[in-house]
């Protein structure tokens, strides 16, 4: 057990030493003021947030560190009392501990009030996208079959095929992906199924990937045939690429995530964060993570490709949001994560990590 | 001054005033009271059903607590925190410690108190619990510790769970009692102030209907007032009643009194003009001075006439006007027949006196002197020359006593009722005199509560006796 323990710290410690991504985005006009953004989101995906907001405000010089979820909230502590300015990561367990610790301050405007009430908590953290956790599949290997539109229609399928798919079923490798982990252990609180499907993936070899982006190349590859938990919006964004890919969002539920921001209480520059927060809530923001972020906006009221409602049109999948507050303080308890890994790890045996 | 004037003092304050403000203050008393009982009992209520949050929450923990191979293990469930999560705004921190308070999993800094055995304990089954409350993360917490005792084959020791939860869900909900605590007060606060004045108004009503009816009355109307009050008013209207059945009276009696005294004076002055008309008439000069005679003694006896109703009227009037005084009673007596001993020598009267000293009583003076000194006039003026008046005062065991006794003519017993009107005068008396004397006597006894009576001498004339009782001798 101490053992163990050591390891899971070694890979935190270890991933806090890997150097975060800085993207420098400076002041369109003459610069007033420079905020730092700790993020754990993809640089790519939303840049045309970042700079929709430097247009608004000219004088802002962005200075976007890109992180791994389980890096910035080590790197977080590490670093503590100084802070960035705004902390913006889909782990969302991970942020709700930091909020419960007393890092972050309370911000109240009338960009934040509208969010619903699991999109908040305390006034400290809100979420500002939607991401649904997904299975897409290479439907070349159907042969004409229906696709799946639940997980125990995927159960079926995946007996059925056997051999075929031996090898070629890929999901997050839970305990170096934040996300991963807190989709999964979120799941297997609320669902029986879990088990089962971690047996099957035990069982058929399935490869574990530490983002959704070589996860979804593996699958374009051919080398998987089925992606497990993908993020909704990267998968939707290779869909549409690569029309041999379907995105599945489960009739019998779809775990939602969200990405979440907090203003740390040492924020140097709190005004430009807070100003930076209800623009990602405001309208405008909303609408141009929904049209050109390839992120879900977190409110309802947004119409574009990706919008919340959207989806709900879209797919006939009842969206079970994961709520923010205390609740998410189990997944973060260190005997509760050994517990859960333990169980991943004797399901897997060794692990075939990508 | 000014202020004098702005605020009269409190004696002459309205009553409506008076019973507002005492109504407001003791309002306010009991609304302060109410307010305060409110929130110790919402704090308590409040803080009572968090902490059963807790204590749930702490139980579910411990339900999740297990052996596995030697090692405790802490299964953490999420209802636990879903339960505590009914605090929405609330943050939480947990720990769980093995045997020997060493760290199993949770927050390794949490305080506790700093003397547990300080704090009160509750077991139940094979938990023990406690509350404190400290600071902890900026906040201030309420803490639950709870512990359990494991036993296996293999292993023996306590578990404590310490919970923590930040206080604003318990705050919240006991200001919100309070407030509906506050709301319920103002409002009966306002009722009550509403029905207080409405009562107030229709008790002071009756006043006002007095009021009017007074106010629309004609001076000249005595008449009494009859008007539907309550019982306590009823009572001021009797009074008043009363006071103008007495005033009716009064004016009645000086009606009457300035009628007789207007016929006793004009009847005599008639009389004086026919006597000297016809002395003016008369040639024969012995006849003339003899009818002149007759006119001087008219003269006299409506002298006296006046002089007597005037000192009626003083008399009467320092009856009403003065406060009684401590008259030496032995003295004024002695005094009255030294004055009178040679006006009755003139007459061939002798005059005794016989009485004790120190005899004092509550009285007017003025009034008593006026009494006595008629009295014993009345007794020379109807002596026989050469007979004794005898003034005797007595004291005896229900007061004092004094007569004055003459040996003249007497009253009959059919006429001594009579003789105390005012102007009476016996048929058969032909002596000088207004008739007021015995009158003017009778209401200065009956001031002083003294009773009159007339007895006959032995074996004729007259005995006036005064009786005082001993309820006003001093």
């Amino acid at each position: 057990m101490k053992l163990r323990v050591l390891f899971s710290l070694a890979i935190l410690v270890s991933c806090a030493a890997k150097a975060a991504e800085l993207h420098d985005l400076p002041a369109a006009g003459q610069q007033t003021s420079a905020l730092e953004v700790h993020a754990g989101a993809d640089f790519a995906a939303i840049r045309p947030a970042l700079e929709a907001f430097q247009r608004r405000h000219p004088g802002v010089r962005l200075r976007y560190h890109e992180f791994g979820t389980l890096e910035l909230y080590s790197d977080f502590l590490e670093r503590y009392p100084q802070t960035p300015d705004l902390v913006m990561s889909s782990a969302m367990d991970l942020q709700v501990k930091l909020v419960n610790d007393g890092y972050a301050q309370p911000y109240r405007s009338p960009e934040t009030e509208r969010l619903p009430d699991w999109a908040r908590w305390r006034s400290e953290i809100f979420g500002i996208t939607y991401e649904p956790a997904v299975f897409v599949l290479n439907t070349g290997f159907l042969d004409n079959e229906p696709v799946p539109v639940t997980r125990a229609e995927l159960i079926d399928l995946i007996r059925r095929k056997g051999d075929q798919v031996r090898g070629r079923i890929g999901t997050f490798d839970i305990e170096r992906v934040g996300i991963g982990y807190l989709v999964w252990s979120h799941d297997n609180q609320r669902t029986a199924s879990n088990g089962r499907l971690l047996e099957l993936f035990a069982t058929q070899e399935a490869r574990l990937f530490t983002s959704s982006a070589a996860m979804l190349s593996a699958l374009v590859r051919g080398d998987i045939v089925i992606a497990y938990n993908v993020l909704g919006s990267y998968a939707h964004a290779w869909a549409k690429r690569h029309p041999l890919l379907t995105v599945v969002l489960a009739e019998d539920y779809t775990t939602v995530i969200m990405r979440t921001a907090f203003v740390p209480k040492n924020a140097r520059n709190p005004e430009d964060a807070r100003r930076f927060l209800d623009f990602l809530l405001s309208n405008e923001g909303q609408q141009v993570l929904a049209d050109e972020a390839s992120l879900y906006p977190v409110r309802g009221d947004i119409l574009g490709e990706t919008g919340a409602s959207r989806l709900r049109l879209t797919f006939n999948s009842p969206l079970r949001p994961i709520p923010l507050g205390v609740p998410l303080l189990v997944q973060t308890d260190e005997m509760k994560r050994e517990l859960i890994l333990e169980e991943w790890r004797r399901a897997f045996g060794s692990p075939n990590r990508q | 001054m000014w202020s004098n004037l702005r605020r009269p003092e409190p004696a002459r304050w309205s009553i409506r005033r008076k019973l507002l403000l005492l109504t407001l203050v003791l309002l306010g008393i009991i609304s302060v009271i109410a307010l305060r009982a409110a929130q110790s009992y919402s704090q308590r209520a409040a803080g009572l059903s968090y902490d059963r949050l807790l204590t749930g929450a702490a139980l579910q923990i411990a339900e999740h607590i297990s052996l596995r191979e030697g090692r405790v293990v802490v299964d953490l469930p999420r209802a636990a925190f879903e339960t505590l999560a009914l605090a929405p705004e609330d943050r939480v921190f947990y720990r769980v410690l093995g045997p020997g308070d060493a760290h199993i999993t949770g927050y390794a800094d949490l305080p506790f108190p700093a003397d547990e055995t300080e704090v009160p304990q509750v077991a139940a089954g094979s938990f023990r619990q406690y509350f404190f409350d400290a600071r902890y993360g900026g906040e201030p917490v309420r803490f639950l510790v709870l512990s359990r005792l494991l036993t296996e084959t293999d292993f023996s020791g306590a578990i404590r769970i310490q919970l923590g939860q930040t206080t604003r869900a318990r705050q919240a909900l006991a200001g919100e009692i309070s407030l509906r605590a506050a709301q319920l007060v103002a409002v009966l606060f306002v009722i009550t102030l509403l029905l207080v004045s409405a009562g107030i108004w229709m008790t002071l009503q009756p006043l006002e209907r007095l009021n009017r009816a007074l106010a629309q009355r004609s001076p000249v109307d005595l008449s009494p007032l009859e008007l539907a009050v309550p019982r306590e008013i009823s009572q001021l209207v009797q009074t008043l009643n009363h006071l103008m059945q007495q005033l009716g009276g009064t004016l009645n009696r000086l009606q009457r009194f300035t009628s007789e005294a207007a016929h006793q004076i004009r009847t005599p002055l008639a009389g004086l003009r026919s006597q000297a008309q016809n002395a003016r008439a008369e040639e024969d000069g012995a006849l003339r001075w003899r009818q002149l005679g007759q006119v001087i003694e008219s003269a006299d006896r409506l002298s006296d006439t006046v002089d007597q109703l005037l000192k009626q009227a003083v008399l009467t009037h320092r009856l009403r006007s003065e406060l009684d005084a401590r008259v030496e009673l032995d003295d004024l007596v002695l005094e009255v027949c030294r004055d009178l001993a040679v006006p009755a020598l003139e007459r061939d009267v002798e005059l005794a006196y016989d009485g004790p000293k120190g005899v004092r009583l509550q009285g007017n003076r003025f009034a008593l002197q006026q009494m006595i000194q008629n009295l014993v006039e009345n007794a020379i003026r109807y002596s026989e020359p050469g007979s004794e008046v005898q003034v005797t005062l007595q004291r005896d065991g229900s007061g004092a006593r004094l007569s004055v006794a003459d040996r003249g003519p007497g009253i009959p017993d059919a006429e001594k009722p009579l003789v105390f009107e005012r102007f009476y005068r016996s048929p058969g008396n032909s002596r000088s005199g207004s008739g007021l004397g015995l009158a003017i006597a009778q209401e200065v006894a009956g001031h002083h509560r003294a009773s009159l009576r007339l007895k006959d001498n032995v074996p004729h004339g007259l005995v006036v006796e005064v009786h005082f009782p001993s309820g006003r001798l001093s």
